[in-house]
C-alpha cells in the first residue's frame, strides 16, 4: 500500500486504489453524487444528449421522415387517412397554406415547420450540432483560458501585460457583436489558413468562434487564482526545493486550478449553447439544411401565430439543457468547495 | 552599518553561510521605499544554531528568505559553502538546494493540499540526482521515503495521506522531513512552531534538536519567542528594523544584554525570578521600516537615549568575546 505511493507519476491527481485514502476528487465526487438538483440536472442532460444521439434511429425507424428536404407536397397517413402535410388556413377565407401542427402520432409528432419538415426529428438533429457546439467550444474555450491564466499568473511581467491587455480588449467588445462579426465573414467566405480549407458549413467554424469570444470571461478568474497559488507557500517552498518550474506549474499549479476549470466548464457551455443559438437564429452558425435550435427557432418565428410549437420546442430545450448545466455547475462548486481550497491556499 | 564583524572566535573554521552587507528593499508607491533588511552582516559556522529573534516586522524572516535566495536581495552579498550565490540564477541555484533547506512558519500553506504526503516528500528526490549523479530509482526513493518518516517519527501510512489530515504538529513534522529528504547541511527554520499550540512547540523544538545533533544539522532558527530561541539556539542575532543590533552566544546575550533593546526583550519574556532587575519597559510600537528613524534606529523607543543616538548610526562592534552590539552606550554585564 505504502509501496506504490512513492511509484506514483506525481500527477497530484489520485489514482483510485484500494485502501488508501479517497482523494480529493474521489471526495468531491462523492458529494455530487449526494446532490438531488445537481444529480437530477445530470441526469437531465444525459437523456438529452442520448435523444439526440438517437436522432437518426428515430427519423428512419419510428417517424419515418426525412427532416432535411422540403416536403410541402407531401402527405402523411393518419389513423388511415391521407392528410396533406400543408394545409389550407382556417381563416374565413382559407387563403394560404399552414404546416401541420401535432398530430399526437410518431410521425411528426411536433408538426411540420414552412418546408414541411418533421420538427421532432429536426429537434433531435439540431440537438446534436446544440449540443456538440457548445461542448466542443466550451471544452477548447478551458484549453486556451487555462493556457493564457496560467501564463499570464504565474510568469507575470510582459507576459501577463501582453495577455492581459489583449483579454481587456476582446472583453471591451460586446460578446454578441464580436461573435457576429467573425461569423459573417467567416461564413460568407469560408476561411483558408495555408493548405487548410475551411467550408462555410464546417462546424469548426462556430466552435472556434464561441470559444474565442468567452476566452477572457475564462481566463480571468483562472489568472487571478494561478496569481494566488503563485505566492502560496507551496509554491514557494517547492522553488526553495529545486522544482523546475515546468513541474511547479504542472504538479503544483495546475491541480489546484482543475477545480475551477471543472466549475466554469458547464457554465462556459451554457453560454456557448445560448450563442450558438443566437448565430444559428441570425443564419452565421450552423448552416441549412443542417438544422440547429437555432435555425429551427428562425424557421418557427414565422409561424409563431399559427404554429407557435416550431419556435417553442427548440426554445424549450435550449432552456431546460442551459437550466441544467447552471444547477450542475453549481452542484460541482459545492463539491469541489473551490471557496475554500481558495481561501485556505492563499 | 559599516562594519563587517567576524563571528564568534571560539568555533574556528569556514563559516557555511556568510552573509555581508545585505539589503533587501521593495519599491512602494509614491517613490518610497521599504527596507526589510537594511544592511545585515553575519556568519553561521557550520554545527550551530543561530538564533534570529525581534519583534515581527523587523525583517527576520525577509532574512531569512534572502539568505536561501528566495527573493532577490538588493545589495549585498551572500556566500554559502564559499560560494557566492548573490546572485545565482533559479537553474544554478537548483543543485545547491539540495545542501540548503527551508522549514516555513505556515504548516498548512506550505502543503500543497492536492498532493498526497508520499507525493510531496518524494518531489525532491524526483527532481535531484541520487548520489551515483543518476535519477533515483522508485525503490531508492520508497526506502528514502520510509527512512524519513522514521526520523520524524510518523507512522508510514502517513505518506498516503493528505495534508488536511494531519495536526498542525503533525504537518510541520511532515514539513521537517521534506527539508531533509536531500540530506541538506544548512536548514532555515523561519518560525516554525510559532503557528503551533504551546504543548505542540516543545515537540518540535526537541526534534529540532535531536535531528541537530544526529545528523550534524546547521539551522538558522528565526523565533519571536525568547524562550524557544534559549531552547535551541547556541548563537543569537538580535534584529531591530531591518538590522542585527545584537549577535553573541545565547546565554550570554540572553543574560547579559548590551543592548537596550535586548534588555527590553527578555523583560517582556515572564520569569519566576523574585527581584529580578528591571529596565524600564519599551514605550511605542516598531517605526515604520519605510521611514526609519535618524542615527540610532531604536532611538525612539530607547529609555536611555542620548543626543548622540539621534543623530549618529551605532555600529556593530565587539563589547566582549563573541558578543557584539549596536549601540553607542552599552548596558555593562552585571
Amino acid at each position: 500500500m505504502t509501496a506504490d505511493c512513492s511509484s506514483a507519476s506525481g500527477t497530484g491527481v489520485p489514482v483510485p486504489a484500494p485502501a488508501r485514502p479517497p482523494g480529493p476528487w474521489r471526495k468531491a465526487g462523492r458529494t455530487l453524487l449526494r446532490n438531488r438538483s445537481a444529480m437530477a440536472a445530470l441526469g437531465v442532460l444525459v437523456c438529452m444528449t442520448i435523444a439526440c444521439l438517437l436522432a437518426p434511429l428515430y427519423a428512419h425507424d419510428v417517424a419515418r421522415v426525412d427532416p432535411f428536404t422540403s416536403n410541402v407536397a407531401g402527405s402523411i397517413m393518419l389513423d388511415g387517412h391521407e392528410v396533406d402535410i400543408m394545409q389550407p388556413n382556417d381563416n374565413p377565407l382559407h387563403l394560404g397554406l399552414s404546416p401541420i401542427g401535432p398530430t399526437g402520432h410518431a410521425a411528426y409528432l411536433l408538426g411540420a415547420d414552412s418546408q414541411g419538415r418533421d420538427v421532432a426529428a429536426r429537434l433531435l438533429y439540431g440537438g446534436r450540432n446544440s449540443l456538440l457546439i457548445s461542448a466542443c467550444a466550451a471544452v477548447l474555450c478551458l484549453l486556451l483560458a487555462a493556457t493564457a491564466g496560467i501564463a499570464a499568473g504565474f510568469f507575470g511581467g510582459l507576459m501577463d501585460t501582453v495577455l492581459s491587455r489583449l483579454m481587456d480588449i476582446m472583453w471591451a467588445v460586446p460578446v454578441y457583436l464580436f461573435a457576429i462579426s467573425l461569423s459573417i465573414v467567416t461564413v460568407s467566405q469560408g476561411l483558408k489558413l495555408g493548405p487548410f480549407v475551411i467550408e462555410a458549413d464546417n462546424l469548426l467554424i462556430p466552435i472556434v468562434i464561441i470559444a474565442l469570444v468567452y476566452v477572457p470571461y475564462a481566463a480571468r478568474p483562472i489568472r487571478g487564482r494561478v496569481l494566488a497559488l503563485r505566492q502560496a507557500e507551496f509554491v514557494t517552498a517547492a522553488r526553495c526545493l529545486g522544482v523546475p518550474r515546468w513541474r511547479i506549474v504542472l504538479f503544483d499549479i495546475l491541480p489546484n486550478v482543475m477545480t475551477t476549470l471543472v466549475v466554469l466548464g458547464p457554465l462556459l457551455m451554457a453560454l456557448a449553447l445560448l450563442a450558438e443559438s443566437a448565430l444559428s437564429f441570425l443564419s452565421i452558425g450552423v448552416q441549412a439544411p443542417a438544422a440547429s435550435w437555432g435555425t429551427i427557432i428562425q424557421d418557427g418565428e414565422g409561424l409563431i401565430y399559427t404554429r407557435p410549437m416550431v419556435a417553442v420546442a427548440p426554445g424549450l430545450a435550449i432552456v431546460i439543457v442551459v437550466l441544467a448545466l447552471n444547477i450542475l455547475g453549481d452542484g460541482l462548486r459545492d463539491a469541489l468547495d473551490v471557496r475554500d481550497a481558495a481561501r485556505r491556499s492563499s | 552599518m559599516s562594519a563587517f564583524p567576524v563571528s564568534s572566535p571560539e568555533q574556528g573554521g569556514a563559516p557555511l553561510l556568510s552573509v555581508r552587507a545585505l539589503r533587501k528593499t521593495y519599491s512602494l508607491p509614491r517613490g518610497q521605499t521599504l527596507k526589510a533588511v537594511d544592511g545585515v552582516s553575519l556568519d553561521v559556522l557550520p554545527g550551530e544554531v543561530l538564533g534570529l529573534v525581534g519583534e515581527s516586522g523587523c525583517g527576520k524572516s525577509t532574512l531569512g528568505r534572502c539568505l536561501l535566495r528566495l527573493t532577490d536581495v538588493s545589495s549585498g552579498q551572500i556566500t554559502f559553502e564559499g560560494q557566492d550565490i548573490t546572485h545565482l540564477g533559479e537553474r544554478a541555484l537548483r543543485p545547491l538546494r539540495q545542501r540548503m533547506q527551508m522549514v516555513f512558519q505556515d504548516s498548512y500553506a506550505s502543503l500543497n493540499p492536492r498532493r498526497r504526503i508520499g507525493d510531496l516528500l518524494a518531489e525532491p528526490l524526483r527532481v535531484h540526482p541520487g548520489p551515483d549523479g543518476r535519477k533515483r530509482p522508485a525503490a531508492a526513493i520508497t526506502a528514502r521515503l520510509h527512512e524519513l518518516m522514521d526520523l520524524v517519527s510518523l507512522p508510514v501510512t502517513a505518506l498516503d495521506r493528505y495534508p488536511h489530515e494531519f495536526s498542525g504538529g503533525q504537518r510541520q513534522r511532515i514539513n521537517i522531513a521534506r527539508a531533509l529528504a536531500l540530506s541538506p547541511r544548512l536548514v532555515v527554520a523561519d518560525e516554525p512552531v510559532s503557528a503551533l499550540d504551546v504543548s505542540v512547540q516543545a515537540q518540535i523544538v526537541n526534534l529540532f534538536a535531536d535531528l541537530q545533533a544526529q545528523l550534524g544539522l546547521t539551522y538558522v532558527f528565526v523565533a519571536h519567542d525568547l524562550a524557544v530561541v534559549r531552547q535551541i539556539s547556541t548563537r543569537v542575532a538580535v534584529m531591530y528594523l531591518g538590522a542585527v543590533v545584537e549577535l553573541g552566544e545565547t546565554d550570554d546575550v540572553l543574560h547579559h544584554p548590551a543592548h537596550p533593546y535586548t534588555a527590553a526583550l527578555t523583560q517582556a519574556v515572564p520569569r519566576p525570578v523574585v527581584g529580578a532587575s528591571r529596565h524600564p519597559p519599551l514605550r511605542g510600537d516598531i517605526p515604520s521600516p519605510v521611514a526609519r528613524p535618524s542615527g540610532c534606529r531604536f532611538h525612539t523607543r530607547c529609555p536611555m537615549v542620548q543626543d548622540r543616538c539621534r543623530v549618529e548610526d551605532p555600529a556593530l562592534h565587539t563589547v566582549r568575546p563573541g558578543h557584539q552590539v549596536a549601540c553607542h552606550f552599552p548596558l555593562a554585564a552585571d
